[in-house]
């Protein structure tokens, strides 16, 4: 631990007192924030009772608004993604790069593997395992209706490699960066409103659009996180099912999984979030490692390394024009195929945006902008492509060499793929009991730290919520997971994600271009002191 | 007949709108600055 002052103190000094002027006003302000709190709990609430009561209108409206907004506007979504990536990279090409985030005597307070961990845990996690082996084979499915079998592979990989890959990471990194920004070099609370009220203190516009970014920020982390758990939900129980031999798994046990997710939540909200939740990620990245290595050991090992190379090479090769094609010129079922994919994919990493960007500010603290971007954007994209390059490959190796019968679960039976994958391994339950544990594990820590950083934004900033807002969001999160579980199915669930993160995509825009402007503002300064 | 939506148009026209006050925000003047 550093035994510092604050840098947001001796920052006062350096920094013009317009900059500084509204930090924390939120939190003299609690008229405002309470304001906040009640409307931010109110439209979850709304959301999750609409959904607990009749999941299939709530469906009906979230899918028109949805596609609507697809149909007209993946051309936006893929160009900002591509922004966001290339001015991430471009930031360590440049004396920007040098920054660090924190007083510039501040140093990193995680190892860099902790730090990597951490990162990933927060922002993939329950997901991945899931769609292990089920997203590659979904995808080859799909490309083998048009393309020879090996292309068919290659692309199949591809878009699960993007899908998961740099893009998503740099959303990530957009959204962190900017908050890290203005927290640790400005002094600003850790709010999404914090970039534009500082940049522009006082101005009522500002003002409105910062308060509703705050409240947006609320619904997209709620709704995102409340997915998480329904689809963490389902593997859990398809996972016991599995073990106890049973066919499919009962809405009762379903139940019962969902009600012992929330028992284990609960507690840890009680007390302060410390290291304790960082090791309980780690745990569960850890058991996520031993799996993938474990299949590569006891699976087809040369195939499976192969697949990870070649993987490899072709995102690489194309992951920039693939970051801008929008299948335009495909036909309507390639088409349909990009939006419930890829798109759906990207709107959801925005979702999660600003759950994953506070968290991961606050991890980062006392690195260099250029580690930020290089450790953020390749350090998860690589441990990705590792995994869907085993596990998609020793998919497609049954698809192409085997009985096949992992292909057909794509149309059947989808939620069941990464089980009867193992079950294709030696040693299958003890194999199926660790992916249970780590599905939990990953979940009960999304919703502890969901609830803590909503905690946070909905009370104008304060780093420490108190315990009772804190339960009360997690009983929220209960409710609107709940809602999502009860609407049926999976594409429902991504639907409603994405529903929750439309205004966001322009919110982490507005944010990219507070950071821009922010780094300007702090270049021009540097030039006036090196003139003087 | 290629005409479009007109919603759709709307929307798009929109984004656009939006894109020009996100260009805003990056280069609006400071306030008191040499460029107001």
């Amino acid at each position: 631990m550093h035994t510092h002052t604050p840098a947001s103190a001796r920052l006062a000094d350096v920094i013009p007192s317009t900059w500084s002027r509204n930090i924390n006003s939120d939190a003299k302000n609690p008229q405002g924030s309470k304001a906040l709190l009640t409307a931010s709990l109110s439209l979850c609430a709304v959301i999750g009772f609409w959904g607990v009561i009749e999941p299939a209108s709530l469906l009906a409206i979230a899918s028109t608004v949805v596609d609507q907004y697809f149909i007209s506007r993946g051309w936006a979504v893929m160009l900002s993604v591509t922004v966001m990536l290339v001015f991430c990279l471009s930031l360590t090409f440049t004396k920007w790069g040098d920054i660090r985030l924190g007083a510039d005597t501040d140093r990193p307070e995680y190892s860099t593997p902790t730090w990597i961990a951490m990162l990933f845990a927060a922002g993939m996690g329950v997901g991945l395992l899931f769609w292990a082996a089920a997203e590659p084979l979904t995808h080859y499915e799909f490309a083998s209706r048009f393309l020879p079998a090996p292309l068919a592979a290659e692309q199949a990989l591809l878009a699960a490699n993007f899908n998961w890959g740099i893009h998503a990471w740099a959303i990530y990194g957009t959204t962190a960066l900017a908050i890290a920004y203005f927290s640790y070099r400005r002094g600003s609370p850790m709010l999404v409103s914090a970039p534009l009220k500082n940049l522009f203190p006082g101005e009522k516009w500002a003002h409105a659009l910062g308060w509703f970014s705050d409240f947006m920020a609320i619904a997209a982390i709620a709704i995102g996180v409340a997915g998480s758990v329904a689809m963490g939900v389902f593997q859990v129980a398809d996972g016991v099912t599995v073990l106890l031999g049973r066919e499919t798994s009962t809405p009762l046990l379903i139940g019962m999984v969902f009600a012992l997710m929330i028992a284990a939540y609960i507690p840890p909200l009680l007390v302060d979030l410390g290291a304790g939740m960082a090791k309980l990620s780690n745990i569960a990245m850890l058991l996520a490692i031993g799996l993938v290595v474990y299949t590569i050991i006891l699976g087809p090992s040369e195939y499976l390394l192969n697949s990870i190379i070649s993987g490899i090479g072709k995102y690489v090769s194309v992951v920039i024009p693939r970051g801008l094609e929008t299948f335009t010129f495909y036909g309507n079922e390639t088409s349909k195929w990009f939006r419930d994919w890829t798109l759906t994919y990207m709107v959801w990493w925005i979702a999660w945006g600003p759950f994953v960007g506070v968290f991961v500010a606050r991890i980062s603290k006392g690195r260099t902008i250029r580690e930020f971007v290089l450790g953020v954007l390749i350090g998860p994209t690589l441990f990705s492509t590792i995994w869907f390059g085993a596990f998609g490959g020793i998919g497609i190796f049954d698809a192409l060499n085997g009985g096949g019968d992992l292909l057909a679960l794509t149309q059947t039976n989808v939620e069941r793929m990464t089980f009867a994958l193992l079950d294709r391994l030696p040693f299958s339950t003890l194999t199926t009991l660790t992916t249970v544990v780590a599905a939990f594990l990953f979940i009960v820590t999304s919703v502890v730290s969901a609830a803590f950083v909503l905690g946070t934004f909905s009370t104008g900033g304060n780093p420490n919520p108190s315990a009772k807002i804190r339960v009360i969001w997690g009983l929220l999160l209960g409710v609107l997971g709940a809602a999502m579980i009860l609407s049926g199915s999976m594409a429902a669930v991504r639907t409603l994600i994405a529903l929750g993160a439309l205004p966001f995509v322009f919110i982490t825009i507005i944010l990219l271009a507070c950071l821009i402007r922010a780094l300007l503002q702090d270049a021009r300064k540097e030039d006036v002191h090196a003139d003087r | 007949m290629l005409i479009g939506d007109p919603i759709d148009t709307l929307m798009n026209i929109g984004t656009f709108a939006f894109i020009g006050f996100v260009a805003w925000i990056v280069m609006r003047g400071e306030p008191g600055g040499p460029d107001t």
